[in-house]
């Protein structure tokens, strides 16, 4: 019992729970299970699913095997579907092999020396379609840096491509008759809005004025004066000291009708200013009417046909669409693959994580986290026809160009014959060794068949290239957020398709583009990512624009007349009786004003002419007097 | 009743090594723990410690979930005061070359700047937390135990059917 006891205690005081070292066997073992029967179907799940996100359409994998110990993978038919044509896969490869270094793995490496990549197709069938659902398309759109670029130019491409006119040529053939929807706007008309305004502006003002005329002196005041002037001149003025007096009364009431008449002079003046400001803003109307006219036209959708060049329209979602892919891969480039920066006096690589920063040390024989240092893509003619003769190479490609000290290269050139694709040729440089990003793209593909190119795909009209050849030539430089893109193409023996719910529409539509058999396009991206300047042009797109100019022509004059004669019907009459209404208050205000001011100009011209008069009197008074005293001396 | 055993097994394993030094040492690998981000290296091994080892589960989980809360707080601390280990003493870099080339080192994820920062608040905390606890578990078992067990509560709970089976079980067990 006592033996039982201290064994017990024992148990308790060892350091150690041997207890639980069974379980974390068993523990142990079963992860050891999962790695050799569950693990390589699981990695091919999740390769498949990142891919797809990558892709934004499925991308599928026949087989993956790794052979951990021995530092082997080897994947087995891998699908790229193409997102625009499910059914289809963008390509194909049979095998892609490589061995990794084990010893790195136990350093948290990936070292991936020598790399191969056999068996590319293109365009093959897929069994079932390779659309992701759209929760999972979502999560697959493009990130931040496509968003940034596409957002500078989309903004400049969209009002192109929603002004577009061949976005609205089906009001051509309902422009005629749209008077009914035109009454419809009728209660958003500006000038209607502003004719009220005015109305109540004017009637505000003429209260105003009204008063003003109120202060004017009163008829008894001009009566007064006028008695006081009667007064002055019909008074007895043989006397000198009656004569002063008389000029002191005149002068008295020369300063107060002065004074009057200058305060009815300056109220005239200011009335008269705000009468023609007043009569500028009645102007203005015209052209507001001109711009209600114009509101009308956009808000009915007609189609505007001023443009020298729809070019931007209707390439401009296409190079974006080739820009698309491309900013996907600089996203994940700069963000997998950071640039190296200085801290204190040690060079290292800061990766922003979720939590916190990675920071890589930039020392002698230091190996990056991922490294893929050679990749060969190899891949022959044979008899299926999708697949081409492909050769390229890989280069460099890891976590941490700046501990690699090499940028990343990748080059590919290839045909597909069988599919009418010539000298394609790819060259990538993704520089992030320095301490800026730098990137550039050249792509060229000598010949490649086009079909179903929207230029339009509205609900009534769809004009697109339904068959053509193309050779297409792109340049992209980036450093930073400086990027630089060239694109030229060039399109042959070029087919169109053209659907209309309007039959006129569509032979107008034939006749401009029928005799174009060959285009050319290009585009030219330069400045910030955040706002770029583009420029798009192409030759159908300087065509189209003339031709429906000259096709549409006296469609759009009468549909103009149309609307201006419909804003001008509701306009008009309201229009007129402001202006009336305008020139009455004018004239009652102004008018005994001015009488007002002629009657105390009149009684003063009157009372300076008295005292004119009286200081003449004076003065000859005066003489007399002095003629009298230089006389009296000598009769003695 | 397999149910009851469960619980009943865990609360044991709650209470089990309960001197004070087994609960300071749960507290201060509670604190490693919490601070350490989940899936490291050292993270595993410290599970492993709390596994293998006579160290007081319960201290550890309640150590635990505490600083785990306190890091979230902390992680802008942790972030900087990692950053700059790692990056600002120029010294120190020919160390983390080395630890960044010693087989299996490397997944403790000691570059990252939170993993750092927050090892480091480890290594300042431990020894002061372990003391700390120490006299307050000391404190506990001397005046709040004693009031607690006199208290109505503890008595209502003691006479209670669930305690009296919870008691008769160890009983039986023992």
């Amino acid at each position: 019992m006592q033996n039982t006891k201290n064994s017990k205690v024992d148990r308790f005081t060892q350091p150690i729970r041997w207890a639980t070292v069974a379980p974390l066997g068993i523990i142990i073992t079963l992860g050891i299970i999962y790695f050799v029967f569950f693990f390589d179907h699981h990695l091919k799940g999740f390769l498949e699913y990142m891919g797809s996100r990558l892709n934004g359409a499925q991308v599928n994998i026949s087989r993956v095997q790794t052979k951990f110990f021995q530092g082997d993978f080897s994947l087995e038919k891998l699908e790229v579907t193409n997102k625009n044509q499910p059914m289809k896969n963008l390509f194909q490869i049979d095998q892609i092999h490589f061995r990794f270094l084990v010893p790195a793995v136990f350093k948290m490496k990936f070292i991936i020396e020598d790399m191969s990549v056999k068996g590319v197709h293109y365009g093959t069938e897929r069994e079932r379609s390779g659309i992701l659902p759209e929760s999972q398309a979502a999560a697959s759109r493009y990130p931040s840096f496509f968003d940034r670029v596409s957002a500078g130019i989309y903004t400049k491409l969209k009002e192109d491509i929603e002004n577009s006119p061949l976005q609205h040529l089906r009001q051509f053939t309902t422009g005629m008759n749209i008077d009914n929807e035109i009454r419809d706007l009728r209660g958003e008309l500006s000038s209607l809005k502003k004719i009220d305004a005015f109305q109540e502006e004017l009637d505000q003002k003429t209260q105003n004025w009204r008063e003003s005329t109120q202060k004017l002196p009163t008829q008894t005041k001009l009566s007064g004066y006028s008695t006081e002037l009667k007064k002055i001149t019909e008074g007895p003025a043989n006397r000198p000291d009656e004569i002063v007096n008389k000029i002191q009364s005149a002068n008295t009431l020369y300063k107060e009708v002065k004074q009057q008449s200058d305060q009815v002079q300056s109220l005239i003046q200011t009335t008269q200013t705000e009468m023609d400001s007043f009569a500028a803003q009645i102007r203005s109307l015209d052209s507001i009417i001109q711009q209600d006219v114009q509101k009308i036209f956009k808000k009915l959708e007609l189609p505007r046909l001023d443009f020298e060049d729809l070019s931007p329209a209707i390439v401009g979602q296409k190079v974006l669409e080739y820009l698309g892919p491309m900013a996907v891969w600089v996203d994940l480039a700069r963000r997998y693959m950071p640039r190296a920066t200085k801290s204190g006096n040690q060079t290292v690589v800061k990766q922003q994580r979720l939590q916190g920063t990675d920071v890589r040390f930039v020392a002698e024989r230091a190996l990056p986290t991922f490294l893929l240092t050679h990749a060969a893509i190899h891949s022959e003619l044979s008899e299926d026809p999708t697949q081409g003769n492909v050769k390229g190479k890989a280069e460099g490609i890891t976590t941490d160009p700046p501990i690699y000290g090499k940028p990343t290269v990748l080059e590919v050139s290839g045909d597909f014959p069988r599919s009418y694709i010539r000298g394609a040729q790819a060259k990538v440089v993704i520089d992030h060794t320095g301490s800026n990003f730098k990137e550039s793209f050249l792509a060229r593909v000598n010949s490649f068949p086009i079909e179903n190119w929207d230029f339009v795909d509205a609900d009534d009209l769809k004009l697109s290239v339904e068959k053509a050849y193309g050779r297409i030539s792109l340049q992209v430089a980036l450093m930073d957020n400086q990027l630089d893109i060239n694109l030229l193409a060039k399109i042959d023996n070029v087919e169109y398709a053209i659907k209309s719910t309007s039959q006129k529409i569509e032979t107008s539509l034939s006749r401009i583009v029928g005799s174009i058999r060959a285009f050319d396009m290009t585009a030219r991206i330069k400045g910030s990512i955040e706002n770029p300047e583009v420029h798009v042009s192409s030759s159908i797109g300087k065509s189209l624009a003339a031709g429906l100019k000259e096709e549409f022509k006296h469609q759009m004059a009468a549909i103009n007349d149309n609307i201006r004669k419909n804003v001008l019907s509701q306009v008009d009459a309201r229009k007129s009786k402001l202006t009336d209404s305008f020139k009455t208050t004018q004239s009652n205000v102004l008018e005994p004003m001015n009488a007002k001011l002629a009657s105390l100009n009149k009684i003063q011209s009157s009372v300076q002419t008295e005292i004119q008069k009286l200081q003449k009197q004076q003065a000859s008074g005066l003489k007399d007097k002095v003629k009298d005293k230089v006389k009296l001396p000598l009769k003695f | 009743m397999l149910i009851l055993r469960q619980i009943f097994s865990f609360l044991e394993l709650l209470h089990k090594e309960t001197s004070s030094k087994q609960l300071c040492a749960g507290f201060v690998l509670g604190m490693f723990l919490g601070f350490t981000p989940t899936l490291t290296l050292h993270w595993f091994l410290g599970v492993l410690v709390l596994i293998l080892f006579r160290i007081n589960i319960g201290a550890t989980l309640l150590s635990w979930s505490l600083f785990k809360v306190l890091a979230f707080l902390a992680d802008p601390l942790f972030d900087e005061a990692g950053l700059y280990f790692l990056t600002d003493i120029p010294p120190l870099n020919g160390l983390w070359v080395f630890l960044s080339r010693v087989p299996l080192f490397p997944y403790s994820r000691f570059n990252n700047s939170i993993v750092m920062g927050s090892f480091l608040f480890f290594l300042i905390l431990a020894v002061p937390l372990f003391f700390l606890s120490k006299y307050l578990v000391d404190q506990y078992r001397q005046i709040v135990v004693r009031r607690v067990r006199a208290s109505i509560v503890w008595r209502t709970w003691t006479a209670s059917k669930l305690y009296r089976l919870y008691a008769k079980y160890q009983e039986l067990k023992s």
